[in-house]
């Protein structure tokens, strides 16, 4: 499993959501978690951070920069191409996902969701980096 | 407090968000057995997970069932049922939508709520699933009821499960006889001398009561399928699914999406309105009054009478009368829930300008979520309160304007109306109802909805038999 220091970046714009995911990363045993409300901050966030942000957990549907186009912005940076990145999706948008694999997500999660989900999700993405 | 604590005293815990406690009560009357606690709309506090429980000294609120309103913010009810549904894991959610346009009732299950509820339409579905599911978390201790017809239980026989009768002024049921009791002609009569033509068993009992009625059934028919009873709630919940359902695909339904929907409504009206024998027509009106019991009761009655008063005159065409008999009032999503849940002899003027809005609302619903149908259906949805003296609406149509079908489906209508259990008013029988409709029209010279000869055969048919 990652590693509890690793620095998190959860990216979403409902706070509520934002909270609620940063509550279940605390709980699953992460210490280090940030957040940004949406893609621009988040890019923002990703090239300030003086730790570097070890995983990005970010929601797909977002004003300014959606999850997508972060993910493929990330992608597309050779600093960043690397950067584990787990896309929260709600059912609408699950059917896109064949686009985010084409973009190099690691790993999708569908709202609503529990922790286990969530470490299942993390666990696979950590299995397949570690492979 | 523990759950098992709650249960023992009935108590459930219940979370409402944006929306009124009265309210929530006035809607589910079952709440009268539950603690309430309510708070407003306020998603941080949800994800922070500090709710706390006044009744509990300050200790974590765990909700055991949540009613959610539409959100006062940009926030949609899907991130809504998100949220909640992570922040309560377990908890029963429903969903009440008042603007149709919020309402996805597919997405909206899927997002985390157990269902979603569109208003008005749909007020009875929420108050009977609420009950419900009170009847599981109190482990039966709040009752879950459907009523069943009284023609499917046969004197002389032993009774499958508890039956009960329901008060509708205090919202009470009452025990009337124990399973295993042997039905008898008294006790028949007796339910019939109060003019009640169904009676209650509890949701669990259905299926036990479904295989009595319908081995009775077959008694006469032995081709039956279905007693009237379960072919009555097949049509009841097929309704629901099939006109609340069509609002799911909003303004991008396909003509496929609503020709769909159109063929899925004959087909439960071929089997749960046409599919009986004709000769028991007479029998099959009286068995199928009754009070109100869902929000889609008045439609499907309308549809029922409709078709059975097009057969029995051979007059109209009974498919399609049933079909306009379902699809006539959809347009009242769009009418304002104040004037929409009043009785019509209570609207004030700005009630009835708003009211018959309802029609042209009606063909505008229908058009939006492509319901093609044919020319006949049409006419009888828009002309199902254009009146034969040309005192109607919206068109103030003369009477040979009026379709045949038309004038079935407003006789249905009224005759639904008139029938039913109102607060504070007599239930009229079929010829009680029938003969004063005849002598309003004829002598006491007030609106004449329909030909006046249409009635008399309708009356000569009950009055003969």
């Amino acid at each position: 499993m990652f590693d509890p220091k690793t620095r998190v970046l959860v990216v979403d714009d409902m706070t509520t959501m934002r909270k609620l995911v940063m509550k279940i990363c605390t709980d699953l045993g992460l210490t280090d978690i940030t957040e940004a409300a949406d893609g621009e901050k988040a890019w923002a966030v990703i090239n300030t951070e003086t730790k570097p942000i070890g995983l990005v957990i970010s929601d797909w549907n977002m004003p300014h920069l959606t999850g997508l186009d972060l993910l493929k912005r990330v992608r597309a940076d050779a600093r960043h191409k690397t950067l584990p990145f787990l896309l929260v999706t709600a059912e609408a948008e699950a059917s896109q996902v064949s686009e985010a694999v084409k973009a190099g997500v690691d790993n999708y999660i569908v709202k609503p969701f529990n922790a286990q989900t969530l470490t299942e999700k993390l666990e696979a993405i950590y299995k397949k980096r570690s492979s | 407090m523990a759950r098992a604590e709650k249960i023992a005293t009935s108590s459930i815990s219940l979370l409402t968000v944006g929306l009124d406690p009265d309210e929530v009560r006035s809607l589910v009357h079952a709440f009268e057995y539950c603690k309430v606690e309510h708070i407003d709309m306020d998603l941080n506090k949800l994800a922070s997970g500090a709710i706390e429980s006044a009744a509990d000294g300050g200790g974590k609120f765990t909700p055991d069932l949540l009613i959610c309103g539409e959100p006062k913010s940009a926030i949609s009810l899907n991130e809504i049922a998100q949220t909640i549904r992570m922040t309560f894991p377990n908890v029963i959610m429903y969903c009440v939508c008042r603007n149709r346009n919020h309402y996805d009732r597919k997405q909206l299950v899927k997002n985390g709520f157990n269902d979603a509820f569109l208003f008005p339409m749909e007020a009875g579905a929420l108050r009977r699933t609420v009950f419900g599911a009170l009847n599981k978390l109190t482990n039966g201790i709040v009752k879950a009821y459907r009523p069943v017809r009284l023609a499917d239980i046969r004197p002389g026989t032993a009774l499958p499960c508890k039956i009960a009768i329901y008060l509708p002024v205090n919202h009470k049921y009452v025990h009337f006889l124990n399973e295993d009791v042997i039905f008898t002609g008294p006790h028949l009569e007796k339910l019939r001398s109060h003019r009640i033509s169904s009676v209650y068993v509890q949701s669990d009992d259905l299926p036990a009561f479904y295989a009595y009625a319908v081995a009775g059934t077959r008694q006469v028919d032995p081709d039956a399928k279905l007693s009237m009873t379960e072919r009555r709630h097949r049509l009841e919940d097929e309704t629901r699914r099939l006109l609340g359902g069509m609002f799911q695909a909003g303004n991008t339904v396909s003509i496929e999406d609503g020709r769909k929907t159109i063929e899925d409504l004959q087909t439960a009206i071929q089997r749960y309105v046409l599919d009986f024998p004709v000769h028991e027509l007479r029998f099959q009106i009286l068995s199928m009054m009754g009070e109100m019991e869902d929000s889609y009761s008045h439609v499907i009655n309308t549809a029922i009478y409709g078709a059975l008063f097009s057969i029995a005159l051979q007059f109209g065409t009974p498919g399609d009368i049933a079909l306009a008999g379902l699809l006539h009032d959809i347009g009242i999503v769009d009418i304002a829930e104040r004037v929409a849940l009043k009785a019509v002899p209570e609207h004030n003027e700005e009630d009835t300008a708003l009211y018959r809005k309802h029609v042209e609302a009606t063909v505008a619903v229908m058009q939006e979520h492509k319901l093609t149908v044919m020319g006949p259906v049409m006419k009888a949805v828009y002309q199902h309160h254009e009146y034969f003296d040309s005192s109607g609406y919206p068109a103030a149509m003369v009477k040979a304007g009026i379709s045949k079908d038309a004038q079935i489906v407003t006789l249905a209508d009224h005759f639904d109306y008139s029938t039913r259990f109102v607060p504070g008013q007599p239930v009229l029988t079929p010829e009680e109802y029938l003969v004063k409709f005849k002598k309003d029209m004829l002598e006491n010279g007030r609106y004449t909805p329909v030909d006046p000869e249409l009635v008399k055969k309708i009356l000569a048919l009950f009055t003969k038999q």
